[in-house]
């Protein structure tokens, strides 16, 4: 009995940390929503590309953090260019297409990742101990301390930027209200641009801590691209606090259903709370009730 | 200071603008009377790009600026106070200030140390707002939204202020208000053009009007001149 | 700019013969282009043809991104293996692969299909990921990862050879068009469109949005189960793997490249992707194809340059995306390892250049060169007749409030509107009046109060309840279906009756000229009196009219007067939004005015014209002016 507890207390735990990481990935998502109302279907694709990117620069002979560095800009231009190629043409024509077309750039990434990193996947070198510290019994790697760290410090990063500095209160003026935003002197296209850049760099990111976990393929965009969408839209595009909270919750729950039901079962339950959750409350529980204007 | 030629704007189908030219003078305050849907809001958001003109000319300082963004023609000097005031609601009072001087705040620096001077001048006029500063402007109530969207188009130190429907959905008694503080703006020499529904009050504390009806100037002239005008009454009453 | 040809023939009897023709091509191929190979691709094609035209009833019909057609299709597959497994006939086991596909289906679509955009597709994407976890791990009935391998039941008692399973399925699929185009040209098919354009309007009409929604979804998985089925009995093997992201992507873009809304597009999205990998191997082909689709994209940058334009980003896009194409094509050794790469950027092309697929622009291009001839338009009948009045109240509101934030939109509004009588609301603009409308109709919830409309309380906050009870509106900020006729808009709205009725409801608001005219090139006078038929074609026994005469023109405001006045007449109870004040005048028994949310005076048109408040309310003058003004009325 006791045992059993320790065991489930361990997955969560190490599961947890890993959800911070999807927590990331999602507010990637949050970021260009609340920016442009558009979601890239093609992050996981970024992710991936990210850790590809640490991965090969690190390969290069740099020490990780220059690794790291690099991936971050590959995902600022990554996520820029989708924003440019993808998601503006399809606002321009005022419809749903941005979805269609996000997941066309992102088949493109994966077909160009699939030829020049091989299908394989690939072990993610990282600088610190394999060894793990013990904590009343239930132990915790360095390395999901590294992505625990990691995600929370990236998003503190991000969050500090939007609140206190005049560029971060400009996004969130266009989130709020575009036109008024341009009425102010701020160029909306711009700060949804940079928006998704900033989203890119946390998707590449999350790729350079999630790599070293999970090993670096091109098949680890789609899962991923997933789970970071059940997060998001469970807790609501709205509140990044919320996004932790599910996220980690998300991380554990995978974890013990697949102790408890087998491995094969281990994203099941977090499929089903996001329908019910959608079903339930679309804006999510943390997100706000969107009143429909005639 | 500003001229349009001709202007012909719309959304979707027709036009809901057709051909209207109208002057705006320096350190004058001119008015645009009309009925709702007349298509005093259209002209407003054409002049200052939120929709790209079908047609004519519009000058600033003698420059043409169709077919220019919002935010550009916005950092030339032209400010509107929206209809319906677009106030960002999720956000403070304070940020919403600060963003109406954005172009002039350093992006990363110590804003609010650069913008202190003119958030204070603002504060003195509507010390309202200095209370609440750091309430999210949505939870204010009428009056004080409209107060706040005056006072973040003052932030951007405008050469022309344009108000669109500024007593819109406010009780009487603050419209009163609203006009007083317009009446003061004018007395400090601001170049101002109003677009209103109450005609009587924009003729009061404007120099020069244009009557507007299904998107063409029907009558133009002095306000005192159109006041006592009776043509202008029936148009509202009947 | 060209004469065109004309064939005197409707569009529809055209179309029905090229199909024909080419099914029969179809049907005959075997016999030209031997093979088993060959046969089967024909069969893969069919299949694939079905599974689009089901998925076509969500990505293209519903406008929204479905992601669990490969999951409904891997149901229907298994369905159908497992009732092979059981000793089911064919017939027997297609149904139960329809079954399979159809009540999963229809479980997804109850939650999924009130949610919009990227909400639905993620639930979607999640029900696919799901069922593929569900087919993998149940092993003892799906036998998991290794898969099922399943023979090709009898047909009565008939074996069926490679050839003839062939023609079933080119049979099932002519059937499914068929019946998909049927389903769409009918009411039904309307109200999608309808509600595409606006889902506020067709609840507050009535038409219901979520009802139509859930059996259009429920008929594409029923089309996605009969395809899985005949994908069962076509490779015999089974696998959850395979019907997993790729596959999905797959579908979706298929359909997006040959044309949305339309079963042509979704055929020859199923013969492109059915014939992908064939042509990715023949290199000389594909080369020419990229090269041929490189020199449709490069015309309208060229076009725009040729006109001394700088052509925009959005024609150039497809331009440069085939480029890169034809560049990987021509230099790339392995181009089969680049084939997802390649298709992405096709299909890039594809969704920017043409929006409208493949089937889109043919039929645009086609519809410049012919001259179909136009439907018929029947004689009208019906029209505006005197509703039979019932004793009491149309309307009471009881305390009526509302606020969003800080501001009181309506505050503690308390009115009646008699049977048979016209109650004119007027106000400066932002006072409340729309909202108190959309109180009313149930698009918004009351905070606190109550509404009861013709003796009957819906609902709060439900436009169908609110509808139910009589209550109908049009749209201050207009609500057109702008894919569907001036014609058809009224077809849908109107509680059964045929296009006579629906004719008479246009001839009562002068737009019988104008029956065939899509609603997007109509005027913004036109859809006003639109709107006001669509309303009426419901039978209300409460009318708003929210700023009917907003943006008219002085002829139109005229008969429009005239409208309302017949409308009156006949008895229909009417709550009129209006600024006009020359409108209210002669129209309304009573008029109520508001400022700032709250009800300021009551009366009759006479009254409210001298009084002070509504005169201060309305133009704003100070206590010295009111004086004057209160002269110059006398």
């Amino acid at each position: 009995m006791n045992l059993d507890f320790l065991a489930l207390a361990q997955m969560a735990v190490s599961g947890g940390l890993m959800g911070m990481a999807y927590a990331l990935v999602a507010y990637g998502f949050q970021l260009t929503h609340a920016a442009g109302k558009a979601v890239n279907f093609g992050q996981g694709e970024l992710v991936m590309l990210g850790a590809f990117t640490g991965l090969s620069l690190s390969g290069c002979g740099l020490p990780y953090w220059a690794a790291v560095t690099g991936a971050m800009i590959a995902g600022a231009l990554l996520g820029w260019f989708v924003e440019r190629t993808a998601v503006r043409l399809a606002l321009q024509q005022h419809n749903e297409g941005w979805v269609l077309l996000t997941i066309i750039v992102g088949l493109f990434w994966f077909s160009a990742a699939e030829n020049i990193w091989g299908r394989e996947d690939k072990p993610f070198p990282v600088p610190w101990p394999e060894s793990a510290l013990d904590f009343f019994g239930i132990s915790v790697t360095w390395q999901e301390l590294a992505v625990a760290a990691g995600a929370l410090g990236m998003m503190t990063l991000i969050e500090l930027a939007r609140r206190y500095t005049m560029i971060g209160i400009a996004v969130q003026a266009v989130s709020a209200d575009q036109d008024a935003a341009e009425l102010c002197g701020i160029r909306s296209r711009t700060a949804i641009s940079l928006s998704w850049a900033v989203s890119g760099i946390a998707a590449a990111f999350a790729g350079t801590i999630i790599g070293p976990v999970t090993t670096v393929g091109p098949t680890m965009a789609a899962a991923l691209t997933l789970k970071a969408f059940s997060v998001a839209v469970v807790a609501g595009l709205g509140s990044s606090f919320g996004l932790l909270l599910v996220g980690v919750a998300l991380g554990a729950s995978e974890n013990i259903s697949g102790f408890l039901l087998g491995s094969g079962w281990r994203e099941a339950p977090a499929l089903i709370l996001l329908i019910v959750g959608l079903a339930l409350r679309p804006q999510g529980l943390f997100g706000k009730k969107i009143i429909r204007k005639v | 200071m500003l001229k349009t030629e001709n202007l012909r704007a719309g959304y979707s189908g027709d036009d809901a603008v057709r051909g209207i030219s109208i002057e705006v003078a320096e350190g004058s305050c001119v008015a645009l009377v009309g009925a709702n849907g007349a298509g005093k809001s259209t002209l407003v958001k054409a002049l200052c790009g939120l929709i790209e003109p079908r047609g004519g000319k519009v000058l600033f300082g003698g420059k043409n600026i169709v077919g220019l963004p919002a935010s550009e023609i916005a950092r030339r000097g032209i400010s509107l106070c929206p209809e319906g005031r677009h106030l960002f609601s999720p956000l403070t009072v304070e940020e919403n200030l600060l963003l109406g001087a954005y172009p002039r705040l350093p992006s990363f620096g110590p804003f609010r140390r650069t913008a202190s001077g003119d958030l204070r001048h603002i504060y003195e006029m509507f010390p309202r707002l200095a209370e609440r500063r750091f309430q999210q402007a949505g939870s204010l109530s009428g009056g004080e939204q409209q107060m706040l969207a005056l006072g973040r188009m003052l932030m951007a130190r405008p050469r022309l202020m344009i108000l669109d429907e500024p007593s819109m959905g406010l009780a009487p008694i603050l419209v009163k208000e609203i006009f007083k503080t317009i009446s003061s703006l004018r007395a400090t020499g601001m170049t101002i053009l109003l677009s209103e529904q109450f005609a009587k009050s924009a003729l009061l504390v404007s120099d020069r009007a244009y009557i507007i009806e299904r998107g063409s100037v029907v009558l133009e002239g002095t306000s005192a001149s159109l006041a006592k005008n009776p043509a202008v009454m029936e148009a509202y009453l009947g | 700019m060209f004469a065109g040809i004309s064939l005197g023939l409707r569009e529809n009897t055209v179309e029905r013969i090229v199909r024909t023709a080419i099914f029969i091509g179809l049907a005959a191929l075997p016999a030209l282009w031997q093979g088993q190979y060959a046969l089967g691709l024909l069969t893969l094609m069919a299949v694939y043809g079905v599974l689009l035209i089901g998925l076509d009833t969500t990505v293209g019909y519903l406008g929204q991104i479905n992601l669990a057609q490969a999951a409904l299709f891997a149901l229907g597959a298994y369905g159908t293996a497992l009732a092979i497994g059981a000793g089911a006939s064919l017939p027997l086991a297609l149904a139960a692969g329809i079954a399979g596909a159809l009540l999963p289906g229809a479980a997804l679509a109850l939650p999924a299909l009130r949610l919009e955009g990227p909400q639905f597709a993620l639930s979607t994407l999640s029900f696919a990921t799901l069922s593929i976890i569900v087919l993998n791990e149940c092993e003892s009935v799906t036998n998991g990862a290794l898969g099922l391998s399943i023979s090709r039941p009898l047909l009565f008692s008939l074996p069926l050879d490679a050839t003839s399973f062939y023609w079933l399925c080119l049979a099932l699929l002519f059937v499914a068009w068929e019946a998909s185009k049927t389903l769409f040209r009918s009411r039904f098919g309307l109200a999608i469109e309808a509600l595409r354009d606006s889902p506020t309007a067709t609840d507050a009409l009535g038409i219901g949005a979520l009802r139509h929604k859930v059996l259009a979804f429920a008929w594409g998985s029923a089309l996605a189960g009969l395809a899985g089925g005949l994908h069962t009995m076509n490779f015999g093997y089974l696998q959850p793997a395979a019907f997993g992201y790729d596959l999905m992507v797959m579908l979706l873009l298929g359909v997006v490249f040959g044309g949305r809304r339309s079963q042509w597009g979704a055929f020859l999205g199923a013969a492109v992707i059915a014939m992908l990998p064939n042509l990715l191997s023949n290199r000389t082909l594909f080369s020419f194809l990229v090269s041929f689709g490189c020199v449709l994209t490069v015309v309208p940058p060229i076009r725009a340059l040729l006109s001394h334009k700088v052509p925009l980003f959005r024609q150039a896009a497809p331009a440069i995306a085939m480029t890169l194409a034809v560049t990987l094509v021509f230099f790339i050794p392995n181009v089969e390892e680049w084939r997802k790469g390649i298709f992405a950027l096709f299909l890039f092309a594809v969704v920017v250049g043409f929006p409208n697929g493949i089937a889109g622009a043919v039929t645009a291009t086609l519809r410049q060169f012919i001259h179909f001839t136009p439907l018929p338009i029947l004689p009208a009948t019906g029209g505006i007749s005197s509703s039979k009045k019932t004793e009491g109240i149309a309307l009471r509101l009881s305390d009526l409030c509302k606020s969003f934030g800080g501001m009181r939109a309506v505050d503690n509004v308390t009115l009646d509107i008699g049977q048979g009588e016209t109650l004119g609301l007027i106000g400066p603009n932002g006072s409340g009046k729309t909202t108190l409308v959309n109180l009313i109709s149930g698009l918004y919830t009351p905070d606190s109060g109550s509404v009861e409309i013709a003796g009957k309380r819906p609902v709060c906050g439900s436009l169908m309840s609110a509808f139910s009870a009589g209550a109908a509106r049009t749209f201050q900020n207009l609500q057109p279906f702008h894919g569907l006729t001036a014609l058809e808009s009224i077809l849908v709205c109107q509680q059964g009756g045929g296009e006579s009725e629906a004719m008479g409801w246009l001839l009562a608001v002068g737009l019988e000229g104008k029956a065939r005219i899509r609603c997007s090139g109509m005027s913004y006078g036109d859809l006003r009196f639109l709107e006001i038929a669509r309303a009426l074609s419901t039978r209300p026994r409460l009318l708003m009219l929210d700023e009917p005469a907003a943006g008219m023109s002085k002829p139109d405001i005229a008969r429009l007067i005239e409208l309302i006045g017949s409308i009156k007449r006949a008895g229909v109870p009417i709550l009129l939004i209006e600024h006009h004040q020359n409108v209210v005048a002669e129209l309304c028994d009573r008029v109520a005015v508001m400022d700032g949310g709250r009800l300021i005076a009551l009366g009759t048109p006479n009254q409210i014209r001298r009084d002070p408040k509504v005169i201060e309310a309305y133009l704003g003058a100070d206590d010295t002016e009111r004086d004057n003004m209160e002269a110059r009325q006398c």
